[in-house]
């Protein structure tokens, strides 16, 4: 192992190429990054369970088959974290919250068995905010891992919900991981930790095993270093699965073309609150549009009016009122690590019924009319979040800036449009910024294609952290 | 009439009324009515099943009700009765309710047609180009 920092920071294609030129085994691949995990892993917070032995014995049979010729693909031999709200067979499945850390499920989630069919390498089960962040936690110490710290600055906050894959693959712990959002929880630590994010189209990736925080809107998605990494991994992860009835019932397939070919692409903008954005955000994200104008044309465009945000949030509420009732009614949520989360969810078990159908009904309109917008255009670009990330010891709302600047947040999640996030500078601390492109529903190639050019043409995801 | 997990509604009332300082004043009813609950069933048989006599100011006034987030509060904790409830809990689940009721308004004032239905099943919306059907088209 003479090149251990190119490791830590490589592409899974770069990794790929290493262990199909011979240079590296993934026995020695999987060695490496488990003792970055547990070297690095309780610095951060970021970390729940190494999954040593599994880990090791699966690197063994990438290398033997491919020894014997046979290769599974990009992911072969690759190591990756998953949040640890998948299920895993014969390893504690935690949520994030204490009175769960010994939580037991008998079966794989769908993701995790894809993983191993892809030949990938489960070496963690990663850290996340308790309960991915239903209960309401108004800051960073909501696990009982700890509060997530950021790969950049561990004095700040990885974000959240899906801490740990943001975090981890932020500093070089595991090539990629898999994360989760209802609302916020990949774009976020993938912005704060310079991270490119995805989140899929609602039922591209099946939650089958996934803890249901929202049935409606919880999506699964990939946490790399490059939106063509993000690819490679939703390539894997993405198609229909009996086991989740909410599923896609077709095929993904993730479509490289070739860089020979430049597309030209469409672009929208929304108008910036830009009185709650950093200054060093907006500057990144006005650089950033400018480098996009080689790539495409632009056009600023208004969402149509719609309540989003209060859509979103009941449908969320009552969901969550439902698949916790009995958590919160056994007397484990007051077990919680963050005091918010012991209550937070109490109100939501008293909402009227007919809110959560009215608000199921705005989403239909909803959906038709951003159909109808989005359709006109191959992406909308926002900055991912209004600041860098803030201090563990503060409360969000001392420093976030209500986190993002638009509407679109809420409307792509109430409806399950796709979103990648990737970095794009660094903000008045140094920790990353990002840039988010929005899709039209099944449009994740395209959204991938735009978040690729545009990483054709900078460099922010290729910086590093300092790791100690 | 209590047991280990259920709080008693006369330490709840006065839980309430005198923790939680946001509440104290919309609390006062409810306390009331807790407490004329409380009676035990003796005691309202002895009065029969004639209404009391009210004050003459007290037959012509309406009744003071209380607020829809101490109902829903006070419902709630009944409900899901729990030793662990606070003056921070009260409060925020209060407050809570007090956005969640403010949310369902602004839902309810939405203009909504009778056939505009909900998506019973919900997936990701795509219009197709020949039907304007869900999609099944892929890019």
């Amino acid at each position: 192992m003479n090149e251990p920092f190119a490791f830590a920071f490589a592409t899974i294609r770069e990794l790929g190429a290493k262990l199909r030129a011979r240079e590296v085994t993934s026995v020695q691949l999987t060695e490496f990054f488990l003792s970055r995990l547990e070297k690095f892993g309780p610095v951060y917070n970021a970390v729940v369970r190494v999954t040593r032995d599994l880990a090791l014995a699966q690197a063994k049979q990438s290398d033997e088959e491919l020894k014997a010729g046979k290769d599974r693909g990009p992911l072969h031999g690759i190591p990756f974290g998953v949040k640890d709200l998948l299920a895993t067979k014969g390893i504690p499945t935690s949520w994030g919250a204490a009175p769960l850390k010994d939580q037991m499920f008998d079966e794989d989630a769908t993701v995790v068995v894809l993983l191993r069919e892809a030949g990938a390498v489960l070496c963690a089960k990663l850290a996340m905010v308790e309960l991915a962040g239903g209960f309401g936690y108004k800051q960073a110490n909501a696990s009982f891992t700890g509060p997530g710290l950021n790969a950049w600055d561990k004095t700040c906050w990885s974000g959240g919900s899906s801490s740990g894959p943001g975090s981890a693959v932020g500093a070089g712990l595991v090539p990629f991981a898999i994360g989760s959002e209802t609302w916020g929880s990949i774009m976020t630590p993938a912005g704060y930790n310079g991270l490119s994010g995805m989140r899929p189209t609602y039922g591209r990736v099946s939650r089958h095993g996934a803890m249901a925080l929202s049935w409606t809107m919880d999506k699964l998605g990939p946490m790399c270093r490059t939106a063509d990494d993000c690819g490679l991994v939703l390539n894997a992860i993405a198609g229909p699965d009996p086991l989740d009835p909410s599923s896609i019932p077709r095929e993904w397939t993730y479509e490289r073309e070739s860089p020979s070919k430049p597309r030209r692409f469409r672009f929208a903008t929304l108008e910036v609150d830009f009185a709650r954005v950093a200054p060093e955000i907006r500057a990144n994200y006005e650089a950033s549009l400018e480098a996009l104008k080689q790539i495409g044309s632009f056009e600023e465009i208004k969402l149509p009016e719609f309540p989003y945000g209060t859509v979103a949030s009941t449908i969320i509420s009552c969901e969550m009122s439902a698949a916790f009732e009995g958590f919160m009614t056994s007397g484990d949520v007051w077990e919680l690590t963050a005091p918010e989360d012991r209550f937070g969810g109490f109100s939501n078990l008293v909402i009227p019924a007919k809110d959560y159908i009215n608000a199921l009904r705005i989403r239909g309109k909803i959906q038709r009319a951003m159909d109808e917008l989005l359709s006109r255009f191959d992406a909308v670009v926002t900055p991912t979040l209004n600041t860098e990330s803030g201090p563990i010891t503060q409360k969000f709302a001392e420093w976030s800036q209500g986190f993002t600047s638009t509407e679109l947040s809420g409307a792509s999640n109430a409806i399950g449009l796709p979103g990648i996030t990737v970095p794009n500078g660094f903000g008045a601390r140094g920790l990353p910024t990002g840039l988010e492109f929005t899709g039209r529903a099944d449009n994740e190639n395209t959204i991938l294609a735009a978040a690729r050019a545009y990483q054709q043409r900078t460099d922010w995801h290729t910086k590093t952290p300092k790791v100690e | 009439m209590s047991s280990p997990n259920r709080i008693d509604r006369r330490h709840f009332a006065a839980q309430l009324a005198v923790r939680a300082s946001v509440l104290t004043a919309a609390m006062a009813p409810l306390a009331a009515t807790s407490a004329a609950e409380n009676k035990p069933v003796a005691d309202k048989n002895e009065k029969g099943d004639k209404p009391a006599e009210k004050k003459p100011d007290e037959a012509t006034a309406p009744p003071e009700l209380p607020s829809a987030e101490v109902i829903l509060l006070t419902y709630l904790t009944r409900r899901h009765p729990s030793d662990h409830y606070d003056e921070a809990a009260f409060q925020g689940i209060f407050r809570d309710i007090r956005g969640d009721i403010a949310r369902g308004k602004q839902l309810g004032e939405f203009p909504l047609k009778n056939s505009d239905e909900p998506a019973f099943v919900f997936a990701a919306y795509r219009k197709t180009e020949e039907s304007g059907a869900r999609s099944q088209e892929s890019e």
